[in-house]
């Protein structure tokens, strides 16, 4: 494995134990593995949150090459990054807010993104959804990647990665009232959707 | 809140591990990417040895290989516990993955031949130890064994390529032999 390690400073303080990450348990300890520039310590971290870090990117970028993409950008970001990792969040909270920025500059970089304008009253609350209990993950999943691109990276970022309207704001570069719009489109397509899907099935 | 949101909360575990990503690929990836590639002199030392014994993984021998392999083919920790119909595809691929395990011992590969792949093998058997080790806590359903399943899709691809690239190896050495007659 050809990793980077961590910059020579910060490995220098690592050794004097001043380094915000202290080897104190399992965790801390891989993670001053990986510091350390040890192959086997990234191949661990790195398949300990693979997975949650795939599921959040592709619900942004639904076509799976893209999505590995920035899976690999990210780690290779946070195997660069990891001295600048301060113990404020979890290391999962962390490598998410990576991902999560790549999946967003990816796509930029490849789309213009449009936030669809709604008409009148499609923003309104729907009635609540009866069987919204049968819906399992993996519905859910599947119909969240067929939205369309602005609405679903708005309710995945509001819904599934818990960041608020501001946050989202800023990052896609619209306004607050857009992104609360586009969230209530997502969620009235959503409903629309996996109660047809659910119509289906019985 | 309204149904949706709350049964999204509900799933919010769930929702992290829905979809399995191909580990492999992206890990090779990662490790491919050129501007990882930079190495410090620090560590040319752990690269060196690290191929070392990467080498005398390889050079101890296929058969010590094989043994391992069939180790893991006979490692199949909670395969009754799956839905039948995907106890049977395992198996069925188990099958498959061993017929060309006996093709390529036939071949006996020199310890140099598709070093790469067989180092891709041993990762993919890692990460399969590390599902295996998961694998009790995991719920027995078709997701599981999908990616139960995918290992043996991956480790068939792999041995495959290790195939193919014995027997170029061998068409080359015998158009050798022929040219030097």
């Amino acid at each position: 494995m050809l990793l980077q390690s961590a910059p020579a400073a910060t490995l220098e303080r690592s050794k004097q134990n001043t380094c915000p990450v202290q080897a104190t348990d399992p965790e801390q300890d891989l993670l001053q593995r990986c510091l350390r520039g040890e192959s086997q310590a990234q191949f661990v971290l790195y398949n300990r949150y693979v997975t949650a870090m795939y599921n959040a990117a592709i619900r942004l970028l639904p076509q799976a090459p893209e999505a590995e993409d920035v899976v690999q950008e990210s780690f290779t970001k946070v195997f660069q990054q990891l001295h600048t990792f301060r113990n404020e969040s979890t290391l999962g909270a962390w490598i998410k807010r990576i991902v999560v920025n790549t999946a967003l500059n990816a796509l930029r970089a490849k789309r213009k993104l449009t936030f669809v304008e709604l008409s009148n009253g499609a923003d309104r609350e729907d009635e609540p959804a009866a069987d919204a209990d049968t819906w399992d993950a993996r519905m859910l999943h599947e119909a969240i990647k067929k939205l369309p691109d602005g609405c679903r990276i708005v309710f995945t970022l509001f819904a599934i990665e818990e960041m608020g309207h501001k946050a989202i704001a800023q990052a896609l570069d619209i306004s607050e009232s857009t992104s609360k719009t586009q969230y209530m489109r997502a969620k009235k397509l959503l409903k629309d959707q996996l109660l047809k899907s659910a119509s289906w099935t019985h | 809140m309204d149904p949706l949101e709350k049964r999204i909360k509900e799933l919010h575990d769930e929702l992290q591990q829905v979809e399995q990503p191909d580990r492999l690929a992206i890990w090779n990836g990662i490790e491919r990417r050129p501007a990882l590639q930079a190495q410090s002199p620090s560590r040319s030392a752990w690269i060196w040895s690290a191929a070392a014994a990467v080498l005398l993984l390889i050079g101890a021998g296929a058969g010590f290989w094989w043994s391992e392999t069939r180790h893991h083919n006979a490692e199949i920790a909670g395969l009754n516990e799956l839905p039948p119909e995907w106890q049977a595809k395992v198996q069925e691929y188990q099958l498959m993955v061993g017929r060309r395990e006996n093709t390529l011992r036939l071949s006996s590969p020199d310890t140099f031949t598709a070093s790469d792949e067989f180092r891709e093998l041993q990762v993919l058997d890692s990460l399969q130890q590390t599902f295996l080790a998961d694998f009790e806590a995991l719920p027995k359903d078709q997701r599981t064994a999908e990616r139960y399943l995918h290992y043996y899709e991956q480790k068939m691809r792999i041995l495959e390529l290790i195939i193919k690239e014995i027997e170029i190896r061998k068409h080359e050495e015998q158009k050798r032999i022929q040219r030097q007659i």
